[in-house]
C-alpha cells in the first residue's frame, strides 16, 4: 500500500503507522516511501526496539502516536487489541524522555469524529510526556483550532473526516485560522467554462 | 475494475443484509450491526422538527431579493425522489427553484411522461441538457470496457450538470434529495450536515475516473467527446459560492412513503421490475434495472433488490428473513432488455456477454468451465428458507405499480418527448 501511494509522486511528506513489529519493519516503511513513521503498539510492546529504531532512522522520523483520555482524573493510554487503558509506565516514558522520539501525536481517541469536541484537558494533564505534541481528535472548528494552536507545547493539529463534510472545507478552515502561521487558502483554476 | 481477492473475507450486517464487500465502505460493531443500520437509527431519535428550522435558516440567504434570478437549483430526472424533492423545495420551503435535468438516452415513455408531469404539476422552469449522443455512445464503450458500467455517463452528467449551472446562472445553492453515503452505509451522521463535493463524486459516483481520466493514448474517445463532463474548477465555485446541500439530513428521508405520498398527490408513474419489489425508484430507465443491475451483481456480488430490501428491513417494514427472501426472488432473474442496448450502441450479444463476462469479480463468482460460473455472492452465504411463499411478503414489500415502462405503449429509448399529456 505504501508503494502504491508514493508512487503517485505526491509531495506531501508522509507519516506511516500501522504493523511496525520491529527495527526492520520501521526501516522497510521508510524504504518504501514514508518519511516519518508513527508508534503505538511497538511503545507498548518493545519499548526498547522502539528506542533502536531511532539508532536507524533518527528521533525525527519517530513519532509516538498515543490514543489518550482522563479516566478517574488519570491520563490514560488506549491499547486497541485489549480496548483496555492504563496508565503509561514508566518504561515508556524512559524512552519517550530519552530523545529517541521527535513528537507525541495525542489522539483524543473518545471524541473522534465528534465535531469540535477536543477535550482540551488532556493538554493540562500533568502525566503528559513532555515531546512536542501534534493533536488529534474531535478538532473541526477554528475557535477551537486557535486556541489548542496557541498553546506553546502544541507544534501542530490534525483534522481528518471533518474535511470531507463539504466543498473546499480545507481552504474555509484555513480562511477562519488568517494569522496563524499557515498557507493562505488557494483555489485551482480558472480553467473552465 | 477492482477484483481484490486480498480483502479480508465477508462478514454479514446481523440486521440487514449488507456485508462487508458494500463497495462504499461499511464497518460492524461489537454487536455485529453495520454502521449503515446504526446511522439509520438517527431517523428515530433526532428532533426532526428542529433539523427542518436549521433548514429553513441555511436556505433564507439564499432567496433572490429582487425575484429576477431562482433561488436555488433543484437535479430531477423522470424517477428518484424528484418529486418529492421539488414539492419540499418548492412548497415547504417556499423556494423558486431552477430544475435541471440531463438526457441519460436510456428513457423510458414512463420516465419522460413523469418527467413532464413534475414540470407541469410543479410549475417550474427545467433546463435539460442533451450531449451528443455520439459522444456518449463512445463513453459508453470506453466506461464498458475500462469500468463494466454503462452508467458512468448517467451518473457524471447528472452529478455535473447541475453544477455548472449553479456556475453559469450564480445560483449558489443546489439541493439533492439524499446523501447515498450517509443512507446505505452510514458513512456520515445526518448531524454532520454533509455536503456535495468534488472528491466525493470522482471516488463513488463516477468509480475513480473523471472524464479527463477517461482519455487515452489507445481510445477513440476525444476531449470534444468529453468536455461536457468536467467539474467546474475551484475558483469558479468559490466565486460563485456553490454549495450542494442534502434534503436527507434535515428530514427523515423514507422514499416508499414519499412515492406513495407523490402517487397520491401528483401522479407519479410507477412500474414493476422483474430484479426487484420496489417499483417505484429508476422507471425512467430501462437499463438501470436490468442491464446494469447485472453489471452491478457481476461486480459487486448483489444488485439493487438486496439495496432495497435493506431499506425496508431499517424502516421496519421487513424482516431480515423476508427481505432474504425477495432477494432470492429476484436478484437473478433475466435480463429483458439488453436487445435495445446492443441496437442503441450497435454492440452484439456475443460482445456484450464478453462485456458482462470480464466484469464478474472472482471474489463473488466461480469459473467452472468457459463461460459457466457458480455465484458465491453475498445472497449464497444466507440460510434457505424453505417455508417461504409469496404470501408472507411484509408491507415492505408491498408497492403498487400504476403503470408501465412502456407508457403508452411506446417501447424503446425516448430521446426526447414532450411526455404529457
Amino acid at each position: 500500500m505504501l508503494e502504491r501511494i508514493t508512487k503517485k509522486g505526491l509531495a506531501t511528506p508522509l507519516t506511516y503507522q500501522g504493523g511496525i513489529r520491529n527495527v526492520a519493519d520501521g526501516v522497510a516503511a521508510v524504504q518504501a516511501g514514508a518519511e516519518r513513521i508513527a508508534l503505538d503498539s511497538l511503545l507498548r510492546d518493545d519499548p526498547q526496539q522502539a528506542a533502536a529504531l531511532a539508532t536507524s532512522l533518527g528521533a525525527q522520523a519517530l513519532i509516538a502516536a498515543l490514543p489518550l483520555s482522563r479516566i478517574d482524573g488519570q491520563l490514560q493510554w488506549l491499547d486497541h487489541r485489549s480496548r483496555r487503558s492504563s496508565t503509561i509506565s514508566p518504561e515508556v516514558r524512559a524512552v519517550l524522555a530519552s530523545g529517541a522520539i521527535s513528537e507525541l501525536l495525542l489522539i483524543d481517541w473518545q471524541h473522534e469524529g465528534q465535531a469540535g469536541s477536543f477535550d482540551e484537558s488532556l493538554l493540562d494533564d500533568t502525566a503528559l510526556p513532555d515531546l512536542p505534541l501534534i493533536v488529534f481528535g474531535g478538532l473541526s472548528e477554528a475557535p477551537q483550532l486557535r486556541r489548542v494552536l496557541a498553546r506553546p507545547a502544541v507544534v501542530a493539529a490534525g483534522v481528518g473526516h471533518f474535511l470531507t463534510w463539504r466543498e473546499h472545507a480545507v481552504q474555509q478552515l484555513k480562511a477562519q485560522l488568517l494569522g496563524l502561521p499557515l498557507r493562505p487558502p488557494t483555489y485551482a483554476g480558472a480553467c473552465w467554462g | 475494475m477492482d477484483h481484490d481477492l486480498s480483502r479480508p473475507p465477508r462478514m454479514h450486517c446481523a440486521r440487514c443484509l449488507y456485508t462487508t464487500d458494500h463497495p462504499l465502505g461499511l464497518t460492524l460493531d461489537d454487536e455485529g450491526i453495520c454502521s449503515g443500520c446504526r446511522i439509520h437509527e438517527e431517523k428515530d431519535r433526532l428532533d426532526w422538527a428542529g433539523r427542518w428550522r436549521k433548514l429553513q435558516d441555511l436556505v433564507a440567504p439564499y432567496r433572490s431579493k429582487s425575484g429576477a434570478n431562482y433561488d436555488c437549483i433543484v437535479p430531477v430526472s423522470g424517477a428518484g425522489d424528484s418529486y418529492w424533492i421539488v414539492h419540499q423545495v418548492k412548497h415547504k420551503l417556499g423556494l423558486n427553484p431552477l430544475l435541471v435535468s440531463y438526457n441519460k438516452y436510456f428513457n423510458t415513455a414512463l420516465g419522460i411522461r413523469n418527467l413532464a408531469n413534475l414540470r407541469i404539476k410543479m410549475d417550474c422552469d427545467i433546463l435539460l441538457q442533451n450531449v451528443n449522443p455520439q459522444s456518449v455512445k463512445k463513453i459508453t464503450r470506453t466506461t464498458l470496457r475500462e469500468l463494466g458500467s454503462l452508467y458512468w455517463h448517467c451518473l457524471a452528467g447528472q452529478t455535473v450538470f447541475p453544477v455548472q449551472t449553479a456556475v453559469r446562472y450564480q445560483v449558489p445553492l443546489i439541493i439533492w434529495g439524499a446523501h447515498q453515503g450517509l443512507e446505505q452505509v452510514g458513512m456520515y451522521s445526518h448531524e454532520h450536515e454533509v455536503e456535495m463535493s468534488r472528491r466525493y463524486r470522482k471516488d463513488h459516483d463516477l468509480m475513480g475516473l473523471e472524464a479527463d481520466e477517461l482519455l487515452g493514448a489507445f481510445d477513440t474517445l476525444k476531449e470534444e467527446d468529453i468536455w461536457q463532463y468536467r467539474y467546474p474548477d475551484d475558483a469558479a465555485l468559490h466565486k460563485v459560492g456553490v454549495r450542494g446541500i442534502y434534503l436527507g439530513n434535515y428530514l427523515r428521508w423514507d422514499p416508499k412513503a414519499q412515492h406513495e405520498q407523490m402517487i397520491a398527490q401528483y401522479g407519479y408513474g410507477t412500474a414493476r421490475f422483474a430484479r426487484t419489489f420496489d417499483c417505484y425508484d429508476h422507471v425512467d430507465c430501462w437499463n438501470f434495472m436490468d442491464l446494469h443491475d447485472q453489471f452491478k451483481l457481476h461486480k459487486q456480488g448483489y444488485s439493487k433488490v438486496t439495496d432495497h430490501a435493506s431499506r425496508e428491513i431499517r424502516h421496519g417494514r421487513l424482516t431480515r428473513e423476508q427481505g432474504a427472501a425477495l432477494v432470492r426472488q429476484h436478484e437473478q432473474q433475466p435480463m429483458q432488455h439488453t436487445a435495445a442496448f446492443c441496437e442503441w450502441l450497435g454492440l452484439d450479444g456475443s460482445g456484450l456477454n464478453f462485456l458482462l463476462d470480464r466484469a464478474r469479480s472472482p471474489r463473488h463468482w466461480q469459473s467452472e468451465s468457459p463461460g459457466r460460473y457458480a455465484f458465491t455472492g453475498p445472497s449464497a452465504d444466507l440460510p434457505a428458507s424453505p417455508q417461504w411463499t409469496a404470501g408472507d411478503h411484509g408491507p415492505g414489500a408491498v408497492f403498487t405499480a400504476n403503470d408501465v415502462l412502456a407508457h403508452d405503449g411506446i417501447q424503446g429509448y425516448v430521446t426526447v418527448g414532450k411526455g404529457h399529456p
